[in-house]
């Protein structure tokens, strides 16, 4: 297991650093570049106009590409730690880790162990940099420091005050609920892989991104209809009944999440188990 | 002592094609056997049950004594017809990586196999040739003191000078109490390195099996002339 856990950890290592150096030479840019958009440079002034404007179409690009790049970030080490599970499973790949004296369960524990902590550490860099980059646009837009940190203390006081106890809760619940989505949405992907490459013939990946797509869209419209009555008791009732069911809401959704990725994890594995043919 | 027992078994893909039907088959440890027959007869589909990658229809398959299973796994060394390392890894990786999951693996052995053929450890296998791959493979399986070895066509993609070296290999390294599973339909090549044979026809059916010095004597003729013979084959 110790050493399944290695190798899967090794294999994304390669692609997320790489990635990761990218997403914060990013950062800077986006950072400059909202400075110089918000601040503008004194040096401006002695620019022609039109190099101003190529300048200033420079600064909004790298404001934009500092955005897309982080959404890139989180959606290719995403689709890497997908990908690892279908190549070493269901390609060549497969002949080497199905003849290796583990069981399909270490296997299955292993992707999902190592995929899970990819997730979090991608999401949390993710987060990083874009707050990162939110604060700089805050910090230049307000143009003193000390006014920018008092505010945010204001902010973090309102939503302490109103809320009472439920504001801890809260952050708790969402932390919970972030962890959860992480290996519900992991577990989702790869018995959509598992499923695809049991079904089809050729294009395997491409089937198991079909039926992806086909449980996400069932499991949207069940929460949809489920979720509506709570969501409608928020809206109606006051502030201490509406905490209340918000944080039963997070609850329900932590616990449907957790149950439905235990189920998926264990349907996984029995079709592995019984359904596998590396023909 | 019985390395391999294959019970009644049989391997449907599909409701139409039967591609083993009710196959029974042993193995004893100390010898070397070939698996000969057609393409599509079965020779690899059988090999893939007894590694665990493909889960009978019906019958059962036994190593030592013990059903497919990881214990199994950790006394089978398996080498497939195609290239199924990662790519991403280095040569001196998957001495590593071998090390790391099979107890029975021997690096001094693998070290000395790559040295005799001048492949750097240093190699990442994505830079490989098809042909390079193939011999880093079949050093990293031979390597392992296993106590079966499956061997699916190990010189299918190999040059003639390269097959030589390659039956060496195996005959060189493969323990005294292990067997040895080779299929092929290059019977010419492998026959002197076989001690068994079996003629394996459609359906899996065992067509022709025995000792291959005595097959030869009582005939007069190599295996590959029997081959042809039973397959009614044009000889060219």
């Amino acid at each position: 297991m110790r050493n399944l856990l290695k190798y899967d950890f090794k294999y994304t290592w390669r692609i997320w650093w790489p990635t990761l150096l990218i997403a914060a030479f990013s950062t800077l840019i986006g950072v400059l570049s909202i400075k110089r958009t918000i601040l503008g440079d004194q040096s401006d002034t002695l620019l022609p106009t039109a190099t101003k404007g190529i300048v200033d179409g420079l600064s909004v690009a790298g404001i934009i590409a500092f955005v897309l790049v982080i959404i890139a970030y989180v959606l290719i080490i995403e689709l890497v730690v997908q990908y690892r599970y279908y190549k070493n499973m269901f390609t060549d790949e497969g002949y080497l880790t199905f003849t290796l004296p583990v069981t399909e369960n270490q296997v299955l524990l292993s992707k999902s162990i190592s995929g899970f902590v990819w997730y979090v550490i991608t999401a949390c860099t993710a987060a990083a940099l874009g707050l990162t980059g939110g604060l700089a646009a805050v910090r230049y837009f307000s143009n003193n420091w000390e006014e920018f940190k008092e505010g945010m203390k204001e902010v973090v006081n309102i939503f302490f005050t109103e809320n009472g106890d439920y504001a801890v809760i809260f952050i708790v619940e969402a932390i919970v609920l972030l962890l959860v989505g992480c290996i519900f949405n992991l577990e989702l992907g790869y018995i959509s892989i598992t499923i695809g490459s049991i079904i089809a013939k050729k294009n395997k990946l491409l089937a198991g991104i079909g039926v992806y797509f086909v449980i996400c869209t069932a499991f949207s419209i069940f929460s949809s209809i489920f979720g509506g009555k709570q969501l409608l008791d928020i809206y109606s009732a006051d502030i201490m009944q509406a905490n209340h069911a918000i944080s039963t809401l997070l609850i329900v959704m932590i616990a449907v999440l957790a149950v439905v990725a235990a189920i998926v994890y264990v349907l996984n594995l029995l079709l592995l188990k019984k359904k596998l043919n590396l023909a | 002592m019985k390395i391999l027992e294959c019970k009644k078994l049989s391997k449907a893909y599909d409701s139409k094609t039967m591609v083993l039907d009710g196959l029974d088959f042993e193995l004893e440890g100390g010898k070397i056997y070939g698996l000969l027959g057609p393409n599509g007869c079965g020779k690899s589909t059988l090999i893939k049950m007894i590694a665990g990658l493909l889960k009978p229809s019906q019958g059962e398959v036994l190593v030592c004594g013990q059903p497919i299973s990881e214990k199994t796994k950790a006394l089978v060394s398996y080498l497939p017809e195609r290239t199924y390392f990662s790519n991403w890894m280095k040569v001196g990786e998957l001495i590593q990586f071998f090390t790391e999951f099979y107890e029975d693996f021997r690096p001094d052995v693998a070290r000395q196999m790559l040295k005799e053929l001048g492949i750097s450890e240093k190699s990442q296998l994505k830079t490989l040739s098809k042909g390079t791959k193939e011999k880093v493979q079949l050093i990293m399986v031979m390597a392992r003191d296993a106590k079966l070895y499956l061997l699916d066509e190990p010189i299918g993609g190999v040059d003639p000078a390269s097959r030589e070296y390659i039956l060496n290999t195996i005959i060189g390294n493969y323990s005294p109490d292990s067997a040895v599973l080779i299929t092929t339909h290059l019977i010419h090549d492998v026959e002197p390195a076989l001690d068994e044979f079996a003629f394996m026809g459609f359906g899996g059916k065992i067509l022709k099996s025995g000792n291959a010095d005595d097959a030869r004597a009582e005939s007069g003729k190599t295996l590959d002339e029997l081959f042809r013979e039973v397959f009614r084959c044009a000889i060219y």
